[in-house]
């Protein structure tokens, strides 16, 4: 039965160095939640944590109220979805899904009954005679997935499960385990790099960097509030322009404009926007003065690079409207800022200002 | 329920594992270690019941008696590994970049060869180019005098035909899988023919060729039946070793005991050397597209392909020479015209048992080999630690020990109480069992590094323990690769001569014994059937083999 994931002031180190540094996540039961990040931030190594492949220094984790700390991997009850499958390449489809039923000592009319079940939610019925060896990549992703939920897990543990398909078959794959997932309301730690992936599948997401948790929200949260430059870079684009804070005034580059801050501000700051947060005009309307220094035609929109003055770029985007030209390389542009979604981050990126 | 006590509580949480490194260790020591570090110090103790001393060491090196053998033996191994290069290298890259016909079939002849033992090939060249050989009287009647291939030139002849074949089989593997980019990198830049080949496919290649090249040096510097039958007056390290053990026998063998010392530095050297000089420097290429096979001329197609297919009958020629005179007739020690099963039947009769025992250590052993690779391997691996280090290290050493060395060793270290082995079959096993080690360690260790560790992983996260997934799934996986490398094992076992030479008893002789010793009674034919018999039984094993790697195994 699936049950809520508590990790508190969860620590790793290997030697002197700290993979994972006092951590805390509270997941709720039947929730998709996702350990976000560059390579090299924890992770994976948080994840296997969790499985009982990497041993836990400090903290506790709870699957609902048992610490799982010292109880070794096996015991765990905990389906993992690895990276490359993990298919038993011995044992036929049938086989690899009741292995872990065999374990757990079902009879032969359960497991035959689970399996064929399971078989079903994944859409793999008709192949369950078949080696593994006669496969394709989206195949085996569904059988790993139907032989990791079929022993009813605790938590789901999948370990960047797409990043071996092809891109076409990743988004298919996506809505194949988030509707399973959401069927079955089973409680799961997905871990991935993708960015695109995390915000398009998960409710909740823990974005990582080098072994701490930047942010936790919801994709909504993470994406239009971010709550230092950090994960304000690493999700989507954003252009970031080094201006100065006096109450609740905003100066850039000779421009000036209010914003609603969280709290009073005087100093330098970092403002961050995200293409669709600018407008461009080619007549003087009081906005920041720039010029084209490059244009790229991407279908539906084009994505101008504006250069501002000093060293500050901006990127744009522009949806192809009726009768708005197409600007080339050295016009001349002012930039207005959408004052309610931009971000604005104290000079060092740490904290968020809005 | 009751509590469990101290002794239970201590194995649990020493597990399986701890008692397999414990149990490898046990005899390890028992078998290798404690043997070896008696013949260290019977070398340093001239005297029976004397104090230590280098008299032994110092004699070796003052006295040419034993001195020579040591030139010899290196004069020896250098000339063929030179030979074996020079033979081994051209044929190599020739059947790997041209089209020559037939590889498949060039390459069983090649690979059949190479695993028979040496001294069958210098019992056979003896008959075709010997004293009284075919070759020799056919040419004596139209005048022509064949200079003598006893000695030295006979050593030479015998190892180059018997070792080129691995440098040949590692170049061509090396080839097969070289990335083709790389030369036409080479090419793109303007850099073409032998040029290319001197600067950017032989050295990438060097490590390979150097690999092999230590192989066929030792194998050459160790071997003891060669010497034996057609070294003559040229004596060489291990056959000084064999009669110094011989004459020793009784005492303390302690001058047989120095030369062992002696030989094993040597083959340690020869490999430290290789493994220094290659450092760094070894490459590792995918091959995704390996080069193409390119179409030779007329000329060089026929003249190439006569060349290759020469030098591989001439491999082969130990085999069919024995195959052939297997069934001429015999009277006593003479072959008389005319075909017949004679020497089978003397065979049946006479040496069946032999046949018997040979097959039956030899799978015994390789049961042995089988059960310490899949566990120890597992250690090795799975279980990396100093300790599991030290492990690897011990259990490699018997690669530096020439057979009739390991065999003299156990022989001193079993002939007294407590444990008296000598003469058993159970002595025999053991020195099977060792010799193969390293080999049967590497391949299963090899396995284990591209077994992917998730697919362990898996099966834990679903719920089986640590213990029972090594046996339903890691085991299992490994099985093919184990059981092969097991079966080229068993291969060079059946064919073992040195260390049985020193082990064998009346009751414990094998086939190999029996062949040397009926070529020393002059009992041509039963020697040719035998070993006939044991050509046969390494061909149906390349056979199973092959069908469980699939043709992908590698031989060498």
């Amino acid at each position: 039965m699936s049950q809520p994931l508590f990790i508190e002031e969860v620590t790793k180190r290997y030697g002197d160095f700290t993979a994972i540094d006092r951590v805390s996540i509270s997941i709720d039961k039947g929730e998709f939640f996702t350990l976000l990040g560059p390579s090299g931030c924890g992770k994976t190594t948080l994840l296997r944590m969790i499985a009982g492949f990497n041993s836990i220094e400090a903290g506790t984790i709870r699957f609902g109220q048992t610490v799982i700390n010292s109880i070794p991997a096996y015991k765990r009850n905990a389906g993992m979805v690895f990276q490359n499958y993990a298919i038993f390449p011995h044992l036929s489809v049938y086989d690899n899904v009741a292995y872990g039923l065999k374990a757990r000592g079902y009879s032969k009319a359960e497991i035959e009954k689970d399996v064929e079940e399971v078989l079903g939610l994944v859409k793999m019925s008709e192949y369950k005679d078949r080696q593994p060896s006669q496969l394709s990549g989206g195949q085996q992703q569904r059988i790993a997935l139907a032989r990791a939920i079929v022993i009813k897990p605790d938590v789901l543990l999948m370990d960047e499960p797409l990043s071996n398909l092809d891109a076409k078959l990743r988004i298919e794959m996506r809505s194949v385990i988030k509707k399973i997932q959401q069927n079955l309301n089973i409680t799961t730690v997905y871990v991935t790099h993708d960015q695109e992936e995390a915000l398009a599948m998960s409710d909740r997401i823990a974005v990582m960097n080098l072994g701490t948790v930047q942010q936790i929200g919801t994709p909504l949260q993470i994406y239009t509030r971010p709550q230092n430059s950090f994960v304000s870079n690493f999700i989507g684009i954003s252009s970031f322009l080094s201006c100065s804070v006096a109450g609740n005034t905003v100066s850039l580059l000779g421009h000036a404009f209010d914003m609603k801050l969280a709290r009073a501000y005087t100093g330098n700051a970092v403002l961050a926007v995200r293409p669709e947060e600018a407008t461009l005009k080619t007549i003087e309307n009081g906005g920041v003065a720039g010029r084209v220094q490059f244009a790229t035609f991407l279908g539906d929109f084009i994505n101008y690079e504006i250069e501002l003055g000093g060293d500050c770029v901006l990127q744009v985007n522009e949806y192809l409207k009726e009768g708005l030209p197409i600007k080339k390389t050295g016009d001349k542009v002012w930039v207005t800022f959408d004052r309610k979604s931009v971000n604005l981050f104290t000079a060092d990126g740490k904290e968020s200002l809005v | 329920m009751k509590e469990p006590t101290w002794l239970q509580k201590g194995l649990n949480r020493f597990g399986f594992w701890g008692f397999v490194v414990l149990a490898a260790f046990a005899l390890a020591l028992f078998f290798l270690v404690y043997p070896l570090i008696g013949m260290l110090s019977r070398s340093f103790l001239p005297n029976e019941g004397g104090a230590f001393s280098l008299k032994n060491y110092v004699d070796f090196f003052r006295l040419p008696y034993y001195f020579n053998t040591l030139k010899h033996s290196f004069a020896v191994s250098i000339t063929t590994t030179v030979f074996a290069i020079l033979l081994g290298v051209p044929m190599g890259y020739v059947v790997a970049r041209f089209n020559i016909p037939g590889k498949k079939l060039l390459n069983a002849m090649v690979v059949i060869s190479l695993l028979s033992p040496p001294f069958i090939g210098a019992y056979s060249w003896i008959m075709l180019l010997g004293r009284n050989g075919f070759i020799t009287n056919l040419v004596r009647h139209i005048g022509i005098e064949i200079p003598t291939i006893y000695g030295f030139r006979g050593l030479i002849l015998v190892f180059t035909l018997k070792l080129f074949p691995f440098i040949y089989m590692y170049v061509q593997g090396a080839l097969q899988t070289f990335d083709s980019s790389l030369e036409e990198a080479a090419e793109n830049l303007g850099v073409h023919g032998l040029k290319k080949l001197l600067t950017v496919t032989f050295p990438l290649i060097m490590p390979t060729i150097t690999a092999g090249a230590v192989v066929v040096f030792m194998t050459s510097l160790a071997d003891l039946g060669t010497p034996m039958l057609i070294g003559e007056g040229y004596k060489v390290l291990p056959v000084l070793v064999y009669e110094e053990y011989m004459s020793e026998i009784g005492g303390n063998a302690t001058m047989a005991s120095t030369l062992s010392v002696i030989i094993i530095l040597c083959s340690l050297s020869v490999l430290l050397l290789q493994k220094i000089s290659i450092g760094k420097r070894s490459y590792s290429m995918s091959g995704l597209r390996p080069p193409a096979v390119k179409k030779l001329g007329k000329l060089p197609f026929v003249v190439l392909t006569i060349l290759c297919y020469f030098i591989a009958l001439c491999a082969l020629a130990p085999q069919i020479t024995t195959m052939v005179t297997s069934f001429i007739k015999t009277r006593g020690p003479l072959f008389v015209p005319g075909f017949s099963l004679e020497s089978y039947r003397s065979v049946w009769f006479k040496l069946s048992a032999n046949i018997a025992r040979t097959f039956l250590y030899s799978t015994i052993a390789m049961m042995f080999m089988i059960l310490i690779g899949m566990f120890t391997s597992y250690v090795i691996v799975r279980r990396k630690s100093s300790i599991t280090n030290i492990l690897d290290f011990v259990l490699m050493s018997p690669y530096v020990i020439p057979g009739s060395v390991l065999g003299i060793i156990l022989v001193m270290a079993f002939n007294k109480p407590p444990v008296v082995l000598t003469g058993t079959a159970a002595i025999m096993i053991i020195s099977y069992t060792i010799r193969k080690i390293p080999y049967i360690i590497r391949s299963s260790t090899g396995i284990l590094y591209q077994l992917d560790l998730s697919s362990e992983e898996a099966s834990i996260n679903l719920g089986v323990s640590p213990m029972k997934t090594f046996f339903k799934i890691t085991a299992i996986l490994m099985l093919p690769g184990v059981l092969s490398g097991a079966i080229l094992s068993w291969i060079s076992t059946i064919n073992e001569l040195s260390s049985t030479l020193i082990l064998y008893s009346g009751r414990t002789g094998t086939i190999s014994v029996a062949i040397y010793t009926e070529i020393m009674k002059d009992g041509y034919g039963t020697a040719a059937a035998l070993a006939s018999i044991l050509t046969f039984a390494t061909i149906i094993s390349l056979l199973v083999f092959n069908t469980l790697t699939k043709g992908k195994g590698s031989v060498v």
